[in-house]
């Protein structure tokens, strides 16, 4: 990462208080893990339902780091954008996870047949879905996209999904899908710095 | 003829060289996660690997700049980047942006990378061929 990009993105997530529907973890966790998912992307559904809950588990949920999650849908898939609005708009039920979660599990189908919406719909009830549907086109989706991109760009983006470990002032990118294996290595080694 | 040789094989060493200074500079799990990223191994392997391919790089490209079993140094190096050359061919033909772990991270793999490596491999044959014809490149 180009120090300059760095030194930006560090300022912006010193300065940042992520949302608790779009974070896992402590906020004062010694270690920062900003992951940059397109929903759309095979290799970000692996992460996300391989990788991601063995992190949450071993390390979020013991206070050790803090996850936050950031959507960079890229332009060459054509539902990616869209999923990414479904899942922001879920915020608004303190649902994000839960319809990310879903649209993660089910990409294969929605990707085929191009309906989200059934998708979200099973995990939201009536009135959730209501809710979430009424701010779907809700400018503050746009902004909230919006700056996840910018802070993208910012840490040098090239690829979904991207993991950018941030300890101590010090950021490791990990672009593309790895496994809890090499990472919990990775975090072990990153932390005890 | 013999300074076009010698030029191929210094050169070739020196792209050795500094891929494994650039890999051995990181910590080794953001190659392992390069190498992760290209989904054709197992984890363990891509750990195996990590660990031991910048060294193994670090050999090969002093052997080559100082010229010392130059049949078995180049036939190596071809067989080596020609591996290098299919994981990045079936990456790129799978539709995968990632970062092509050349040289450390940050370059991802795209034509360039695999003409790059192409040209690579095809010094490598050059310098095997001349040197198994016994012809001097020292």
């Amino acid at each position: 990462m180009k120090p300059l990009a760095a030194l930006f993105a560090l300022a912006a997530l010193a300065f940042a208080d992520p949302s608790p529907d779009k974070s896992v973890g402590s906020k004062i966790a010694p270690t920062l893990i900003d992951v940059f998912l397109d929903m759309q992307c095979p290799p970000c559904r692996m992460l996300h339902d391989q990788t991601l809950p063995d992190v949450i588990a071993n390390y979020a949920d013991k206070g050790k780091v803090l996850i936050v999650y950031h959507d960079f849908p890229l332009p060459i898939h054509n539902h990616a954008l869209e999923a990414a609005r479904w899942a922001n708009a879920a915020l608004s039920v303190h649902k994000y996870k839960e319809v990310s979660t879903a649209l993660f599990k089910a990409q294969p189908q929605w990707v085929a047949s191009g309906d989200l919406r059934s998708v979200v719909a099973t995990v939201l009830s009536p009135a959730e879905m209501k809710t979430t549907e009424a701010h779907l086109k809700d400018a503050s989706i746009d902004a909230s996209l919006d700056k996840d991109r910018q802070l993208g760009i910012q840490m040098g983006l090239k690829q979904t999904p991207t993991l950018v470990v941030t300890h101590k002032l010090q950021t490791y990118p990990f672009g593309g899908f790895i496994s809890y294996s090499i990472l919990k290595q990775a975090l072990d080694d990153i932390n005890s710095k | 003829m013999k300074w076009l040789l010698l030029s191929l094989r210094i050169a070739l060493g020196a792209v050795f060289l500094y891929a494994a200074y650039a890999k051995l500079i990181a910590p080794w799990y953001l190659f392992a996660g390069n190498i992760d990223s290209y989904q054709m191994v197992p984890s363990w392997a891509s750990e195996w690997i990590a660990r031991t391919l910048p060294a193994f790089e670090l050999v090969l490209g002093l052997v080559l700049v100082i010229g010392w079993k130059l049949r078995y140094a180049a036939a190596v190096s071809g067989i080596l980047l020609l591996g290098f050359w299919l994981s990045m061919a079936t990456a790129y033909a799978r539709g995968l942006a990632i970062d092509c772990g050349c040289f450390g991270s940050g370059e991802a793999v795209s034509k360039f990378t695999l003409l790059r490596d192409g040209a690579l491999v095809a010094i490598a044959a050059v310098l095997w061929y001349f040197s198994r014809k016994r012809h001097a490149v020292s």
